[in-house]
């Protein structure tokens, strides 16, 4: 667990992130304590508590005073956002320059998105062509 | 809540708080070594003070002296080894407790006179059963444990030299613990002849033990007024305690690899 | 109320020992060789953080803890502990010992009496002392206090001074080795305790131990000692930060290692894992994936060994960190 490059504290954010889009926690829902968490991946209580700062900051979560910590409203959303956003610059904004780099062409990679060039699509976003 | 910061008089109500209490527990673990295992020295000295004349009379005979002259001289010998196995068990999970040198010293110190009273007036009380025992029997009797010249105030006299002699061995035997841990095994053996010196003198001032008779023996000595005795024997006590600050204070625990 | 966590300032400490002769407990003489067991040593310990402290046998890991808990003096030097500005010589300082407990290994222990007579002993001299917790935790650990430190396994008296060391709950907590016999079970269930009694009840904890890889995580901070001097002190995140590793096919990973220093190497057949120096930069990241190489976080360890090695086969010393 939590074997990334990245602070430990940063890939406990990402975890929590990712629960929230995978709707494993919901919204208005209680996550884990530092203490819970600390001891349930045997790390630092100060690093999980870094995490979750930073979870507050960008409103994915919130404090309830005495309580603990819980998904806020509309974390689901603002991820989903924010992620969509970031797919755009960090994921395909570098395919597609990748892409002008090699000479494929526009058509091409419409043909491919759409799967109209006759090839078995990887999985992706669902299109409004239905394939059997 | 946690507490940020701590005033100078918070400071100064704990740090005397815990000094006494840890004072108190010195006392009361080598006090009650010494008392509860005393007990049991002395009781067998009273078996064998009352039953020796018994089995001698039955035999037909007749005895100069009694068995209490034996408990006089293995005492404060027995004092000290005590002292040297308390302070051994105790003294490394008193500092690893938080407990200070000083308040090892100062507990240690009670627990001796402790210590000392109760065997002085074990001795004074075997003392008076040996010699009704030797009056009820029609024998003549001699106190044979303290040479110093009491008079009618024998029985005190004895008690106190007792006490004090004691004391002084155990306060020693914990000295030569404290000093064997620091000094290692080479010059924590020269050092114990300061704290031999002690157990002569001490022996010297009272008129009892081994140490006095050898002395006495040697014709170095004569015979000596109790005050005068009893004094000596107290600044011994005092030099004894001193020296076993002497020992404690510099107490270092080296890493054990 | 949670007392104050205390902090300690170590100022230019040098700790020389004479050679001696000493008896141990079970009478045996051993000897103790003359040295300098620290050598100039300056260093912070944040109050409320858990830091570890490493370093190779004798690098003066357990002489700084006892320096802390007026076990020792220094030779030369001054050690201030204590809480917020009140910072004070620990040395026969009621009010620092009793704020502190060292456990060393199996714990200070009466070896002649029960279990039981020790803590009652702790107890009643510890300010702090939770009689519950130290109970639930020798139930936790298997250990009869009924018996004789002497009777027990050396796994078993490690857990007993386990349980001294988080029943105290001294304000400054040390723990130097505190698990010589403790199988792998009893070591996390005690890492557990720690991280859980810590969380309800903060104060600062020392933990020196060899096995860096089971602690690192629980570190804030990091202290790194060297034949008597302090290697490196740092937050635990500025620590991870000085290297990562590189996983993948021997080819993909050499071209993306490219001329960073390494620690640390491990080859399994076509795959090898590489620890490399220095921070990964987004290409690096990039690349790596599409390489097919798993990017991954340093292990202290690693960087550890690579600090402490007596010498490099380049020629200079491991002791040389680069900034």
């Amino acid at each position: 667990m939590f074997d990334g490059p990245e602070p430990i504290y940063v890939q406990i954010a990402q975890m929590i992130r990712a629960q929230v889009l995978a709707g494993e926690l919901a919204e208005e829902e209680q996550v884990m304590s530092t203490t819970q968490f600390a001891t349930t991946f045997r790390i630092n209580p100060a690093t999980a508590a870094k995490a979750f700062t930073g979870l507050v900051e960008e409103g994915v979560l919130y404090k309830r005073r005495g309580l603990g910590m819980f998904v806020a409203p509309g974390a689901r959303e603002r991820l989903l956002d924010s992620h969509r956003k970031a797919y755009f610059d960090d994921v395909l904004a570098p395919a597609l320059a990748q892409a002008d780099l090699l000479g494929i062409s526009t058509d091409e990679l419409v043909a491919y998105v759409l799967g109209t060039d006759g090839h078995r699509k990887p999985g992706g976003p669902t299109t409004t062509t239905e394939e059997s | 809540m946690t507490a940020t910061t701590v005033t100078r008089a918070e400071r100064d109500t704990f740090a005397a708080r815990v000094h006494a209490r840890a004072v108190r527990r010195v006392a009361r673990y080598v006090g009650s070594v010494t008392l509860v295992i005393g007990a049991v020295f002395w009781g067998i000295f009273l078996v064998v003070t009352v039953a020796v004349p018994l089995i001698v009379r039955q035999a037909g005979g007749v005895m100069g002296g009694g068995a209490m002259t034996g408990a006089e001289y293995a005492a404060p010998w027995f004092a000290l080894s005590l002292g040297t196995i308390a302070l051994a068990t105790v003294v490394v999970p008193h500092l690893a407790a938080g407990g200070t040198r000083r308040s090892m010293f100062v507990g240690a110190l009670v627990a001796a006179l402790v210590a000392g009273v109760a065997y002085g007036v074990a001795a004074m009380l075997l003392l008076l059963v040996e010699r009704s025992l030797f009056g009820a029997l029609g024998w003549e009797w001699e106190q044979l444990g303290s040479g110093l010249d009491a008079g009618d105030a024998w029985l005190v006299v004895s008690g106190a030299g007792t006490a004090i002699g004691v004391a002084v061995y155990m306060l020693v035997g914990m000295a030569a613990q404290a000093t064997y841990r620091t000094n290692g095994v080479w010059r924590g053996t020269a050092l114990l002849l300061p704290g031999l010196a002690l157990l002569v003198l001490v022996d010297h001032a009272t008129r009892s033990g081994a140490f006095a008779d050898a002395l006495g023996g040697l014709g170095l000595v004569g015979d000596q007024p109790a005050g005068a005795g009893l004094l000596l024997a107290l600044v011994v006590l005092a030099l004894a305690a001193a020296w076993l600050w002497w020992q404690l204070r510099v107490l270092r625990l080296r890493p054990t690899r | 109320m949670t007392p104050a966590p205390f902090g300690a300032r170590l100022d230019d400490v040098v700790v020389r020992f004479g050679a001696q002769r000493r008896l141990t407990a079970d009478g045996t003489a051993v000897k103790d060789e003359a040295g300098t067991a620290l050598d100039g040593v300056t260093l912070d310990l944040r109050p409320g953080v858990i830091t570890g402290v490493l370093g190779r046998n004798g690098a003066g890991k357990s002489t700084l803890l006892t320096l802390l808990a007026a076990f020792n003096r220094p030779t030369e030097g001054t050690v201030r502990v204590g809480a917020g500005d009140l910072l004070e010589d620990p040395w026969e300082n009621p009010w620092v010992t009793a704020n502190v407990q060292l456990v060393r290994e199996s714990g200070d222990l009466m070896d002649d009496e029960r279990v039981s007579e020790t803590f009652k002993y702790y107890a009643d001299l510890r300010p702090y002392w939770d009689a519950d917790l130290a109970e639930r935790l020798l139930d936790t650990f298997e250990v009869n206090p009924r018996k004789k430190p002497t009777a027990l396994s050396r796994g078993k008296r490690s857990a007993v001074g386990a349980t001294i060391g988080l029943a105290a709950r001294a304000p400054l907590t040390i723990l130097d080795e505190v698990y010589l016999g403790m199988d792998a079970p009893t070591r996390y269930a005690f890492y557990d305790e720690i991280l859980a009694d810590y969380a309800e009840h903060p104060r600062t904890i020392l933990l020196s131990s060899h096995l860096v890889e089971e602690v690192e995580r629980l570190f804030e901070d990091v202290v790194v000692l060297h034949r008597g001097k302090v290697l490196l002190a740092e937050t635990a995140e500025e620590m991870q930060a000085r290297g990562f590793s590189l996983t993948g096919p021997v080819a993909a990973v050499e071209s993306l290692a490219g001329g960073r220093r390494e620690l640390h190497r491990q080859r399994l057949g076509a795959t090898v894992q590489v620890t490399l120096e220095g921070a990964p930069d987004g290409d690096t990241a990039a690349a790596a994936r599409a390489a097919g190489v798993e990017l991954g976080s340093l292990p202290l360890q690693d960087l550890f060994v690579r600090l402490t090695q007596p010498q490099q086969a380049d020629g200079t010393s491991g002791a040389e960190v680069r900034r």
